[in-house]
């Protein structure tokens, strides 16, 4: 099981405290290759896409629309 | 809101890490041969075709683009997944804002045919570049911004960086003159992490600059459009401001002036000078 996170240092918190999930690209269950784009994070004004960090079975632990803030897992890889 | 000397130090080594900064001036005022969407989706579509082009052993040149649309609403795809983001939409085009969805940061704003758009592209650092990190997004916003507040100032308008509370799709990467938001920003990383090698990345900032623009009809768009999809939010036309309003209020310039044009001008001057 690999943990999808959010970077430590992705934002600036001191500027933008948290940001929030912009979109899962592929649903829980669904199998996933490392390096892809699974999901898209917005901090602030910009938006980043979130690499798989293995590949296998995506499970989703935090939804579209949730607030999360760097360091967090978002989601797993089994 | 002062940017600070780290900022300026990474600003500095991005423009020595791309050789090439090339501007492409495709402002057409009110061009209808293409849909808003097109004009919209070209930005992402010129950064695949750059790099592409680019040989093995070439690093993409980073490229400005400066362009304008026909009158419409753009959203962001997290705003096109509302429930009542379909009927909201044809009510806006009803009311002559179709609605536009693009992959970026930020929320609704209005681009209209006195809107100067502006975007940065620039490629991102693959696995076979020199290990620099890469910069953080504030940097890229100064990147972005920084000509644009030159070419207001060889105008006579004085702008600088800030948050306007009420604005639509307000950031602190806003510029202002006269207290009132005359741009906005936003901008989206495509293909990985930050400071991560990835292939075929890059970064588009966009600059939306209300030259000669009826804020107030532009503002009640957006809220019109928020409120059909059940949004609470509504924002205030006052704390917009158009150059155009900017210069008179400055004393500067010719009211009666294509100010568009004039200003095009300018910031291709500024934008072509960009160097360390």
């Amino acid at each position: 099981m690999t943990d999808i996170r959010i970077p430590d240092d992705l934002w600036d918190t001191d500027e933008t405290p948290e940001g929030a999930i912009g979109s899962w690209l592929f649903g829980d269950g669904e199998t996933v290759e490392e390096g892809t784009t699974v999901a898209t994070v917005m901090a602030g004004k910009t938006e980043y896409d979130i690499p798989a960090p293995a590949s296998g079975t995506l499970h989703v632990d935090k939804d579209a629309d949730v607030a999360v803030t760097p360091g967090e897992v978002i989601g797993r890889v089994a | 809101m002062e940017v600070s000397d780290d900022h300026r130090s990474w600003r500095k080594r991005l423009l020595a890490f791309y050789p090439i900064w090339d501007v492409r001036d495709e402002v057409v005022p009110d061009d209808s041969s293409q849909s808003p969407q097109e004009h919209v989706a070209r930005d992402a579509a010129l950064a695949r075709e750059r790099i592409r082009a680019a040989g093995p052993d070439e690093r993409p040149p980073a490229l400005f683009r400066l362009w304008s649309n026909t009158r419409c609403l753009v959203v962001t795809q997290r705003e096109e997944r509302l429930p009542s983001f379909a009927a909201a939409a044809r009510a806006s085009a009803e009311r002559g804002w179709p609605v536009v969805a693009r992959d970026s940061g930020g929320t609704t704003v209005p681009h209209t045919p006195g809107t100067l758009l502006l975007t940065l592209l620039l490629p991102r650092l693959r696995a076979e570049d020199p290990p620099v990190q890469e910069p953080r997004a504030d940097t890229v916003f100064t990147l972005l911004c920084d000509p644009v507040i030159e070419a207001m100032a060889r105008l006579g308008v004085s702008a600088t960086y800030g948050a306007v509370p009420r604005s639509f799709c307000d950031g602190r990467f806003n510029l202002v003159a006269h207290n009132r938001k005359i741009a906005g920003t936003a901008q989206r990383w495509r293909g990985g992490l930050p400071r991560y090698p990835v292939r075929d990345g890059f970064v588009m900032a966009h600059l939306a600059l209300y030259v000669d623009t009826d804020m107030h009809a532009a503002t009640r768009a957006v809220n019109s459009f928020l409120a059909d999809t059940g949004s609470s939010e509504a924002f205030d036309s006052g704390q917009m401001i158009s150059l155009r309003e900017a210069m008179r209020r400055s004393g500067a310039g010719d009211p009666s002036s294509d100010v568009l044009r004039i200003f095009q001008e300018r910031l291709v001057e500024v934008l072509r000078a960009t160097r360390i």
